[in-house]
């Protein structure tokens, strides 16, 4: 979690991950962490992959659209 | 793909609510417990570190609510919460739901099933190509008192002129009125009866219809008189007669005195064009018997008129060529009063469409159906205003629990949305019931119009239409219903109720106001239904003039013709049979809407305007009929026409002018120029002769001996005997009596059977429905109007029951009390009713066609409604204001 640059409660992923699990994303799992404490771990699922895949590039691309014209500017 | 995997998940979240939360708790716990541990590692002590860690994760409580709304569907969920409570809140006051559901139910329905019949009767289309330019061709002749006079009859010589002067803009289309004929496909005594149609051969494309089976007729089976003894059955009678056999082509039957050959079926949707007659057998016009004549009209015109074609030119066109016609033939007229070819000569023609195809159940029916729907709609206002008072009157009973909504956060839109639950749960049970009862109710009032002897066949398929219908109206309902309530509701002040100060006092208004309205509403249903009450019973109750009691009538036929003497010697053997105390014969029965008339002259002087009407009849007819002979004597045996008549008091009255017309004579002229000499002989009292709703005609009942100019007696093929029975029922003799005409073997066949009950009951069918189905709405409409005062005065006595109580404990009467609590009632019924009388007395004018024998402006017309509708009030009234009366101001007081 990038603390620095965002700061929020810890409990506001809990929306993300039910979303994440119900697209079929991520997928959860209880375990035990190493001091022996029960956890739940999330993993990505294949069709997760893949979608961050998909989701990355359509960021950069997007991010490419608003950079592009950004840059020209301030390099004249 | 995502978000309907997502979807599927939402939706399964939904059930599975308690796993799920169990799981997310035991998630959190988890994570607490990590973040606890990675405090203390970073030196915190174990309380220290459980405060940080609910801080670092944030309100436990949102997370979990935020959880549960991400997990699941909010909006379904909390519609689905309404639901609940809305069934809680409905079964709890069981007998107010019942109510609303059943009022609503039975008005929703009447309404639906109205629509039904109205439907299938005037706005269906035919199912066949075009139907939108189809139209029915007409005549309108204006009598001498200014009336006009439709008739759709046609000569198929004048056909064939207007045919050929608008080819290039109509195909016009000959179709005769379906009738239901005898026919055999084995031997006379096999006869049976089906719905015969002659059609023009070209009819079947020109529709664009195509055969289920074999061919269908064309322009070629239609050219020449009496050359094409063929046949189309349609779909329904292959079905119901043949089994969908389809070795019936080529099948023959006997049709009077003609053989036709069945070539093709139907398509499947066709039933003819006469809404409330299926056709069963379609033949073409060339093998009709009239189809040369030029003075027999027997066939309806229809035009299926070109795309873009001007209908005035058409029709004018149309007009010329058949009056051209006319007046060629009036040349032959030599009988007949020059006013009255004058009038004839004058008729106009008309052009009307008939995209939903023409019957003389749909003239007939008309206006009643309209005043039909008039009553249904009514009934379904007061329904409406009476479930909308209900649901206020509830709703205020709910104000605190409402106010408390608010109070702990309940948004309008929220609050409105649970009242709307609630009412379109009433209204969708209503549905329920409206729709089992339109599904009973329309085929019921189809039984009702039409004679037992004769059902009319009128397609009700519930298809897309009537259920678009029935969606428009439970919607316009629920609306109705539910808006003013939601609204209201949602905007409760919650500290005014919660303080428990007095409702605001137009909220009482508008009930009242819905109660004046209801009022009105209600009286004018209970004057139409008293009008079509009281029309029903003068009409039956009007003296005949004969006794219908016990009599059966056989209709014969004796297809080579017998002489007087054959029949009257089977009648003679009809007689002998037990049971039977007495056997007469005529052309026809009185009131089986037959008729024959000419115009009469007496002592040679020109032939009258006005018609007598004829009857041929036997020698003891009047005597088995029971009419009262009132001069002379009866027809004897020796009798003839022309010779002998008996004539009736109205003869003598438009004829004689009233004097004593024994011994005096008068001739029957009319189309031909042969003259035909009575005299008379007798004097009976008047009876209705085809109409029971018209006035009495001037009649003669003349001889069935009928000798031609050289004296020879004539044979007669058509007749019905009229057999007097002692039985109950005398129909149950029926079929022993079929026999015994058939065993006689002289030639006589019995075509059809039925009672003179039976022909006067057919001719009330139209009051009979309104008296019965205007009793059934007013009742309806009196019992809304009464719950839905009962339901007001309840609530009003409940608001100001501690107002009451102070007034009890400062000495108010009982008197004062019911005065304070039903003044204010009693006022708005006074005023709806001067509303309904006012709304009443302006219907009156519309509804004065389907009346018999009584008028609206009639004293107890109007004071009976009223008075119904006063004890109906003081009824529903009563128990509200006991209970006010009997309010214990003590006990009101502490419990506050």
């Amino acid at each position: 979690m990038s603390e620095k640059l965002l700061n929020l409660n810890q409990g506001t992923l809990y929306p993300a991950l039910v979303r994440l699990e119900q697209y079929g994303w991520i997928a959860g799992e209880w375990g035990r962490t190493e001091n022996n404490r029960e956890a739940k771990f999330y993993a990505m699922t294949k069709a997760g992959v893949k979608a961050l895949g998909e989701e990355t590039a359509r960021w950069r691309q997007k991010m490419g659209l608003v950079e592009r014209p950004l840059n020209e500017e301030f390099q004249v | 793909m995502k978000s309907i995997r997502r979807m599927m998940r939402q939706v399964r979240a939904m059930f599975g609510g308690e796993r799920a939360d169990a799981e997310m708790e035991r998630e959190l716990a988890a994570h607490l417990l990590l973040l606890e541990d990675e405090m203390m590692r970073k030196g915190a002590t174990p309380d220290e570190a459980r405060r940080l860690a609910r801080i670092k994760l944030g309100g436990v409580e949102q997370v979990r609510i935020m959880h549960r709304e991400e997990r699941g569907l909010p909006f379904v969920e909390s519609l689905a919460a309404d639901v609940r409570s809305g069934w809680r809140q409905l079964m709890k006051r069981k007998v107010t739901t019942a109510a609303a559901v059943l009022s609503l139910g039975l008005a929703m329905g009447s309404c639906v099933a109205a629509f039904r019949l109205v439907d299938a009767l005037f706005l269906r289309p035919l199912p066949i190509a075009h139907a939108e330019r189809l139209y029915v061709l007409s005549r309108q002749v204006i009598d001498q008192t200014g009336a006009p006079h439709d008739s759709g009859f046609w000569a198929y010589p004048d056909f064939v002129r207007m045919r050929d002067v608008s080819k290039k803009d109509a195909d016009l289309i000959a179709v005769s009125f379906t009738e239901r004929d005898d026919l055999t496909y084995k031997t006379d005594e096999e006869m049976e009866k089906a719905y015969v149609q002659y059609v023009s051969g070209w009819m079947f494309s020109s529709f664009g219809l195509q055969p289920t089976l074999g061919r269908l007729l064309t322009q070629e089976d239609d050219r020449t008189p009496g050359a094409y003894p063929y046949s189309v059955i349609s779909y329904d009678y292959w079905s119901r007669r043949f089994g969908q056999d389809p070795k019936v082509i080529g099948r023959t039957f006997h049709l009077g005195e003609q053989v036709f050959e069945i070539v093709g079926v139907g398509p499947k949707e066709f039933t003819g064009i006469e809404p409330g007659t299926a056709t069963e057998i379609f033949l073409p016009t060339m093998m009709h018997r009239w189809v040369t004549r030029e003075d027999a009209s027997w066939h309806r015109t229809l035009a299926l008129v070109a795309p873009g074609t001007a209908m005035e030119p058409l029709r004018a066109k149309l007009d010329a060529v058949s009056r051209g016609f006319e007046t060629e033939r009036s040349k032959g007229w030599t009988g007949m009063p020059p006013q009255q070819i004058a009038m004839i000569l004058a008729a106009k023609l008309l052009m009307e469409p008939a995209t939903a195809g023409v019957s003389a159940l749909q003239g007939d029916y008309r206006h009643a159906m309209a005043w039909l729907g008039v009553l249904v709609f009514l009934v379904l206002l007061i329904a409406c205003g009476n479930v909308a008072n209900l649901m206020t009157a509830l709703a205020a009973s709910r104000a605190r629990e409402m106010a408390l909504r608010v109070a702990i956060g309940a948004g309008r839109l929220r609050l409105m949305q649970m009242v709307m639950v609630e009412s379109a749960m009433l209204g969708l049970m209503a549905a329920g019931l409206a729709s089992v009862f339109a599904w009973w109710a329309a085929p019921m009032v189809v039984r009702l119009i039409s004679p037992a002897s004769n059902p009319a066949r009128l397609a009700l398929p519930a298809d897309v239409r009537v259920l678009m219908v029935g969606l428009l109206l439970i919607l316009a309902v629920i609306l109705l219903l539910g808006l003013a309530p939601a609204l209201r509701a949602s905007a409760m002040q919650p500290t005014m109720a919660l303080k428990g100060g007095e409702e605001p006092q137009d909220k009482r208004r508008s009930m009242y106001a819905l109660v004046a309205a209801q009022t009105a509403f209600c009286f004018l249903v209970l004057f139409l239904a008293g009008l079509f009450a009281v029309t029903f019973h003068r009409l039956l109750s009007q003296p005949m003039g004969f006794e219908a009691k016990g009599l059966l009538l056989l209709e014969t036929q004796s297809p080579h013709g017998q002489t007087p003497e054959a029949w009257a010697q089977m009648g003679e053997q009809l007689r002998a049979m037990p049971g039977v105390t007495d056997v007469a014969e005529s052309g026809w029965p009185l009131l089986s809407t037959g008729s024959w008339n000419g115009s009469i002259s007496v002592n040679g002087g020109p032939p009258s305007m006005t018609l007598g009407y004829f009857l041929t009849v036997s020698p003891g007819w009047i005597d088995t009929m029971k009419m009262r002979l009132l001069e002379g004597r009866a027809i004897a045996a020796t009798d003839t026409f022309p010779g002998e008549a008996v004539v009736n008091e109205r003869f003598v009255k438009d004829f004689f002018q009233g004097q004593d017309p024994l011994g005096k004579t008068f001739e029957k002229t009319g189309g031909g120029a042969q003259k035909l000499l009575c005299r008379v002989v007798g004097v009976v009292a008047d009876t209705p002769y085809r109409y029971l709703r018209e006035e009495m005609l001037p009649a003669t009942f003349v001889p069935y001996r009928e000798v031609d100019d050289k004296g020879i007696v004539g044979k007669e093929s058509d007749g019905t005997f009229l057999v007097r029975t002692t039985a109950s029922d005398p129909m149950a003799m029926a079929a022993e009596m079929r026999r015994k005409v058939a065993a006689a073997g002289a030639g006589f066949r019995v075509s059809n059977v039925e009672t003179q009950q039976e022909l006067i009951d057919n001719q009330t069918l139209q009051e009979r429905l309104l008296a019965m189905l205007g009793a059934f709405f007013a009742g309806v409409a009196l019992l809304l109007a009464a719950v839905g005062l009962y339901g007001v005065l309840h609530y009003s006595v409940m608001q100001r029951e501690r107002e009451i109580g102070v007034r009890i404990a400062l000495g108010a009467t009982a008197g004062n009390i019911a005065q304070i609590v039903s003044a204010w009632v009693f006022a708005m019924v006074l005023l709806g009713a001067a509303i309904g009388l006012t709304l009443s007395l302006a219907s009156e004018r519309f509804v004065a066609s389907l009346l018999y024998g009584v008028k609206g402006t009639e004293m107890s017309m109007m004071t009976l409604p009223a008075v119904v509708l006063l004890l109906a009030v003081a009824l529903a009234a009563a128990p509200a204001v006991m209970r006010a009366i009997r309010i214990d101001p003590a006990m009101m007081l502490r419990s506050e």
